[in-house]
């Protein structure tokens, strides 16, 4: 049995946020994650560090939001943004109409846009479209998700509270109107722990109404599916958006070594179904590559897909709903101590956590006010960040020791996207790290254009010191998850890598005759 | 921005980067090798994250290219790499040195002999290009190249004027003087119709930049053997004889050369020929290797030479003559040019022995 004052659900970014401003507020707070850090929408969002320009027209609060969000994550988490501008572009048959009601929208939500000229443009990025008709500078940048969430979980750590990932809430015990017992599994052993929380919150995104029922509540939610397609290469230094009203395919993101375009807009009726059709990539090369040619004949390699939680109005196309986030205090509906959180973007995740913490340490009677905008996030990989800047660029092999007036490189381990042995090893190593994906996601190793075919070897050598599943498990669970992401794009270029791999992991390496094995040893093992 | 579009394909099997024969010299820490240079630089569109000590190191051998099952333009990348770093004043003093030299000369070498006037003319069907090397540095080539075209029969000249190819140019990514020199020359090659080379440099820089489809001597020299019009001597003592494959003849302009080198090599009565472990290895002596990282262009040649040292051969001919300068850097066993070797090695003809 723990207590703890406040049980946070939900380890994407607004329930790291959350833990993080209370922690600082001195709440004594436990995070609880049921699969990895940044599992659900914060992981497959499309990474952008909105400037509010995109829904400056549309939902001018949720753009003024962006406007001064931006602007403090830039401060407060430049370890994890790549400030690279953005470029809004119209093309010949865009509404004419939308520049100007674009720049004036900017305006009024404080979002810094300064038209320049097509030429201008052009110069910047040579490979835009050569039909633009307006193009307007905005400061969007590009921002690594799992790292923001993982400097909130790291802040939130050093300022004394817990973070658990791999544990699932499983059940409540409501008595009196109020959640008085929170079943937990640990899903590295399969035990459950009970805690005792004051105020529990919800900030499970897609899976909000699961744990509102688990309580005896319902929040009317949408889930929207966006579907997005990382192509190979970077086509621009910045982001480039298409400057008409909101809609599929319209944003280029520059992410590491790969472009993201995104995203497309699907009602779906379970938080997992992140599947993306053949005709979703086609649909988003194909806008996207009115905007940038070039992508035509570029390879993707991978498409995911995540899912917004929208709380209903009923009726509609999705895309209408708002963005800004939705506060629901459960005690009007019979359930004194749980909040639910949900919605808003991974940009204002800090403003959410801010007025979460608000109410709950007015609940709880504590006066410290919020101090999350002032102070920078711990970096997750702590003293090692010096040896990292540069991460995602052939800099960063670069960026070593002299060694006769000659520059060397360090041992890269996955060599798409240039990831050093060191910072492998450091999270192979670390508490919160479970298997492959969980490696990938902290350090982009094996998301590069082969998919992990190669690297995977290297990172599973590692992980393996420090874990006590069989390899071979970690192996094809992994690579299974790969395929996923791999099937939708396999005609834009993926298939001959494929082929390859296939070659070389069951032609070489006979993977998936092991893996028979391995099974039918289990299932005899199970039938003794 | 750096931009390669068709670099995209590529599905990682290393075999470039295992080919490569500058990685293998210098391990990848030192040069990062093909695919992580053109591939992965066009990735990340970065030109600025280029290291100049990395992609100056590659010799331009085409050996990746030549191997990627994906038909990347591997080493052609490399040299749009160097260009689209060129402005930002990278290159080493010898690199610089070239770009003195034919700023001053219109040759990429500072010249030591005098210029040969004799065989200057207007016009001719034939235009034999001798390039920098054969001309100021390793003369038997451009002496020997002249009988041979005599010795031919084929009405041939030396235009009044040229300069570089700009070949060398193209190697340090100085994409604006080569165009320059490249005027140049169609100026004065007006009135000529066929070009003939010693330099297999100089026939790919033709043949990519001068939209011309030029010969390299062995061409001419396996034309005329087959027409009987060139026929050896025979020789007392067995010699053992070696070819070497200079990458841009074998890679770039054509193997079908080297069929024809050989073809010419049976002809010669009395020498062994003798196939080496890797005839097809590079010598180090391209890509702007030797003014810029001597040590490694070196030890490349020293690969080459001890290959040849191993099979006992007693002489290697280089159909190049930036081979052959490089190859005899080592000092270890003779090498000699091909056309050199050849001419030597003629029968004497009557009209044909005249100008001896
Ligand atoms: C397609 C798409 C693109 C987007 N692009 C952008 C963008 O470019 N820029 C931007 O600012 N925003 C973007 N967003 C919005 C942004 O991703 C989300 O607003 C934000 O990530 C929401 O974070 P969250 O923490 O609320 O939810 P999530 O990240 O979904 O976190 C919920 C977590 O709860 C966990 N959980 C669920 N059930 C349980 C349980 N029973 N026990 C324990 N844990 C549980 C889940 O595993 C998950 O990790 C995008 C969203 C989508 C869908
Ligand atoms: S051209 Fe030759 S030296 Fe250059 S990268 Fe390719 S294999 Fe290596
Ligand atoms: S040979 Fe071609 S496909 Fe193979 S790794 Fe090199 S560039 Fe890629």
């Amino acid at each position: 049995m723990f207590k703890t004052e406040v049980l946070v659900i939900g380890g994407g970014a607004t329930g790291a946020g959350i833990a993080r401003d209370l922690a600082l507020r001195g709440a004594e707070v436990t995070l609880i994650e049921g699969s990895d850090f940044a599992f659900g929408a914060s992981g497959r969002c499309h990474g952008m560090l909105h400037s509010g320009a995109r829904y400056a027209v549309t939902d001018p609060i949720s753009a003024s939001e962006c406007a001064i969000e931006n602007k403090i994550l830039k401060r407060i988490a430049d370890f994890c943004i790549e400030d690279t501008g953005g470029f809004f572009i119209g093309l010949p048959n865009d509404d004419e109409c939308y520049p100007d009601l674009f720049m004036s929208a900017c305006r009024k939500a404080g979002v810094d846009a300064i038209e320049i000229s097509v030429n201008e443009a052009f110069k910047e990025e040579p490979l835009l479209s050569e039909n633009i008709v307006a193009s307007i500078d905005v400061p969007d940048a590009s921002i690594d998700p799992f790292m923001l969430v993982l400097g909130n979980i790291e802040s939130a750590r050093s300022a004394g509270s817990t973070a658990l990932n791999y544990h699932l809430v499983r059940k409540f015990d409501v008595r009196e109107s109020r959640i008085e017992k929170v079943y937990v599994e640990n899903l590295r052993n399969g035990s459950i722990d009970e805690y005792r929380p004051e105020i529990v919150i919800n900030a499970t995104g897609a899976w909000a109404n699961h744990i509102a029922a688990l309580a005896g509540v319902s929040i009317d939610l949408t889930m929207d599916k966006g579907s997005m397609v990382v192509l190979g290469r970077r086509f621009t230094h910045r982001l480039i958006n298409r400057l008409r009203k909101p809609s599929n395919g319209d944003i280029v993101v520059p992410n590491y070594s790969s472009s993201i375009i995104g995203t497309t807009s699907i009602t779906v009726s379970s938080p997992t179904s992140t599947s993306v059709s053949e005709q979703e990539v086609d649909l988003l090369m194909r806008e996207a590559a009115m905007m940038m040619p070039p992508i035509n004949a570029s390879r993707a390699i991978r498409a995911y897909a995540g899912i917004r939680p929208l709380v209903s109005r009923k009726g509609g196309d999705s895309r209408e709903i708002s963005r800004t986030f939705q506060l629901i205090d459960h005690s009007e509906k019979g359930i004194e101590n749980l909040i639910s959180v949900i919605g808003g973007k991974l940009t204002t995740y800090r403003l959410m956590a801010e007025k979460v913490s608000d109410i709950v340490c007015s609940r709880l009677g504590i006066s410290a006010s919020c101090r999350t905008s002032l102070e920078p996030l711990s970096i997750p990989y702590g003293e090692m960040h010096n040896k990292m800047i540069g991460r995602g660029s052939p800099t960063v092999e670069i960026q070593t020791h002299e060694n006769n007036g000659e520059l060397r490189r360090d041992e890269v381990v996955c060599s798409c996207e240039k990831i050093k042995r060191q910072e492998v090893e450091f999270w192979a190593s670390h508490p919160d790290v479970r298997g492959l994906s969980d490696v990938m996601r902290r350090t982009r190793a094996g998301m590069g254009y082969c998919q992990s075919g190669l690297c995977v070897f290297n990172l599973l050598t590692m992980l393996i010191e420090y874990s006590d599943t069989d390899p071979l498990y970690l192996l094809t669970e992994y690579l299974k998850e790969r395929e996923k992401g791999i099937k939708p794009v396999l005609l834009k270029g993926q298939i001959v890598e494929e082929i390859f791999k296939e070659c070389l992991l069951n032609g070489v390496y006979h993977i998936s005759d092991l893996a028979e094995a391995l099974r039918n040893e289990e299932n005899a093992e199970g039938r003794n | 921005m750096f931009f390669q579009s068709n670099i995209g394909n590529c599905i990682k099997c290393n075999a470039c980067t295992m080919a490569c024969p500058v990685v293998s010299i210098e391990g990848i820490s030192v040069f990062s090798g093909p695919r992580n240079l053109c591939v992965d630089t066009a990735r990340y569109g970065n030109a600025a994250a280029i290291l100049p000590s990395d992609v100056y190191r590659c010799t331009t051998c085409w050996k990746c290219e030549e191997l990627c099952p994906q038909s990347l333009p591997l080493a052609e990348t490399i040299l749009e790499l160097r260009k689209s770093i060129f402005d930002f004043n990278v290159l080493s003093d010898g690199h610089k040195k070239i770009i003195e030299n034919i700023d001053k000369y219109g040759r990429s070498i500072v010249p030591i002999t005098q210029e040969r006037k004799k065989y200057k003319v207007k016009k001719a069907p034939l235009l034999y290009f001798p390039g920098c090397i054969s001309e100021m540095r390793i003369t038997s080539i451009f002496d020997s190249t002249i009988r041979l075209l005599e010795r031919s029969g084929v009405k041939f000249g030396i235009p009044d004027e040229w300069v570089c190819c700009g070949a060398p140019l193209e190697k340090l990514g100085d994409s604006e003087r080569l165009e320059f020199l490249r005027d140049r020359n169609l100026d004065y090659f007006d009135g000529f119709e066929d070009i003939v080379t010693s330099c297999p440099g100089c026939a790919t820089h033709f043949l990519k930049y001068y939209d011309k489809d030029p010969l390299h001597t062995i061409e001419i020299v396996w034309e005329m053997m087959r027409k009987r019009k060139l026929v050896f001597k025979s020789r007392k003592k067995g010699l053992r004889v070696a070819l070497h494959h200079p990458c841009h003849l074998n890679r770039t302009i054509g193997p079908q050369i080297i069929d024809q080198a050989y073809d010419i090599l049976q002809c010669v009565e009395g020498i062994e020929i003798i196939d080496l472990d890797k005839p097809d290895a590079c010598c180090g002596g391209g890509g702007a290797v030797v003014a810029g990282f001597p040590e490694l262009a070196l030890k490349l040649a020293t690969e080459k030479m001890l290959d040849a040292l191993h099979h006992d051969v007693g002489l290697l001919l280089a159909p190049c003559p930036f081979c052959v300068l490089n190859l005899r850097r080592p000092g270890i066993g003779k090498v000699e040019d091909f056309a050199t070797f050849i001419e030597r090695n003629l029968a004497c003809k009557k009209e044909g022995d005249k100008k001896k």
